[in-house]
């Protein structure tokens, strides 16, 4: 099995405050792998790290995989003005019409939200918001896939759902980060804690 | 009073009428105008995303530059205009002094700095996941402008309707660059001040009622657009 991320002393210090701080890590290719600890711990800094949107750290980190390889779902996702087919076909558009339009009906349908397809993300709740976000950013088939908090927001049905669909994925790392132990219908393959940060 | 009322009724005569003075003013401050910020919003809204997204020298200064030229003078710019077109002037040659042309090459100048100011705000202040979040997706430089414009499309039609009101009510660059010469670049707002100064005040009343009703309708679009409502509906 290979790893294709690898991280070493890694440490984000703003303001003259540690932010997070991970002395290694290691993670193999098609794993499912969890991130916890409490607010303040670092675990949405470090999936940013990895997601190639944060730059200003100190320590090693070798990732196998370019960005457009790698999907990131934000803690509180950012759903664009328009519909949630406008969405979720966002980063497909290169795809024919015919193609991608299926694909679209596929990715809904498996999350439940078919009947969604032509209503405003405005006036969605935020447990569907995070199903359109997850399904937006599946649909392009990430090799790795972080999600960051991925179950909050969602009710029994939508936990369930998303477990179903994630662990259905065995040719996608996933690194998924929770406040608590990840939920127990999806099964992982390593967990690692991260401590609050003390000042 | 008297006077005033009397004037109101001998514009709304007028208007009514179709008198082709008053007609003829409207119909240019139109396109004029519609001219002038048009051609801005190319040039403003590209700029206005490119001092928002991008870092290079000297961007502070411009975005300092623009803010401050949104509080410029007609009457500077009007006054600039005009020593640039007249004959003795670097412009000279293109023989646009007193010519519609002319005017709307003044209010561009005008608007310019407003679409390049209220753009630049309006994409500088997205939420930042927009840019996050069209990064993962893998979205090219060409398809993450289109994102930031769409996102921001509320603000950036607000700014367009802003540098219309702007354009549409000026005085000093359509008399400075224009001359206000009757059937070729007299304007409402130039007409009006040439038929108060007359004693022409039914004609001066009936270019303002004009003046005023379309400055009505730019601010109800703006007050409708702005409102947390609409900006909802049209999300």
């Amino acid at each position: 099995m290979t790893s294709i991320i690898q991280v070493t002393d890694l440490q984000m210090i703003r303001g003259n405050k540690p932010i997070c701080q991970v002395p290694a890590l290691e993670i193999q290719a098609h794993h499912k792998f969890g991130i916890v600890g409490t607010n303040g711990s670092g675990k949405t800094t470090l999936l940013r790290i990895i997601a190639g949107l944060e730059h200003d750290f100190k320590g090693t980190l070798h990732c196998s995989l370019p960005q457009n390889q790698i999907g990131f779902v934000h803690q509180h996702p950012y759903l664009f003005k328009g519909t949630v087919n406008d969405n979720v076909l966002y980063g497909i558009r290169s795809m024919a019409t015919g193609d991608r339009d299926t694909l679209v009906q596929q990715m809904l349908e498996s999350f439940k939200i078919q009947h969604l397809t032509n209503r405003s993300c405005q006036q969605l709740s935020g447990g569907e918001q995070r199903r359109v976000a997850l399904a937006r950013s599946l649909i392009r088939q990430p090799k790795l896939l972080l999600l960051d908090e991925p179950f909050a927001d969602l009710d029994d049905e939508g936990i369930e759902t998303t477990c179903n669909i994630l662990g259905n994925l065995t040719e996608t790392t996933i690194l998924i980060s929770s406040p608590t132990t990840i939920h127990s219908a999806l099964t992982i393959d390593g967990e690692l804690v991260l401590d609050s940060i003390a000042f | 009073m008297e006077f005033i009322w009397n004037g109101i009724v001998e514009a709304l005569k007028l208007i009514l009428a179709g008198d082709p003075q008053v007609l003829d003013a409207a119909w240019r401050s139109i396109w004029i105008s519609t001219t002038a910020v048009a051609l801005a919003a190319v040039v403003g809204i590209a700029i206005g995303c490119l001092l928002a997204r991008a870092n290079f020298r000297g961007r502070t200064l411009l975005i300092i530059l623009f803010r401050a030229g949104m509080g410029i003078p007609t009457v500077l710019i009007g006054l600039v205009g005009y020593a640039l077109l007249s004959r003795q002037g670097p412009l000279g040659m293109l023989e646009l002094l007193y010519t519609p042309v002319g005017i709307v090459l003044g209010e561009f100048a005008l608007a310019l700095p407003i679409i390049v100011s209220l753009t630049h705000a309006a994409i500088a202040n997205l939420d930042p996941r927009v840019h996050e979040t069209a990064v993962m997706l893998g979205a090219s430089p060409w398809q993450r402008l289109k994102t930031y414009l769409g996102e921001a499309r509320l603000a950036i039609t607000l700014a367009l309707l802003t540098a219309f009101a702007r354009c549409f009510t000026e005085l000093g660059i359509a008399i400075m660059i224009g001359g206000n010469i009757k059937f070729i670049t007299r304007t409402l707002a130039t007409a009006t001040t040439l038929e108060t100064a007359r004693g022409n005040l039914s004609r001066a009343v009936a270019m303002s009622l004009v003046l005023l009703l379309m400055a009505i309708v730019i601010t109800t679009l703006i007050s409708l657009l702005s409102t947390p409502r609409s900006q909802e509906k049209r999300a």
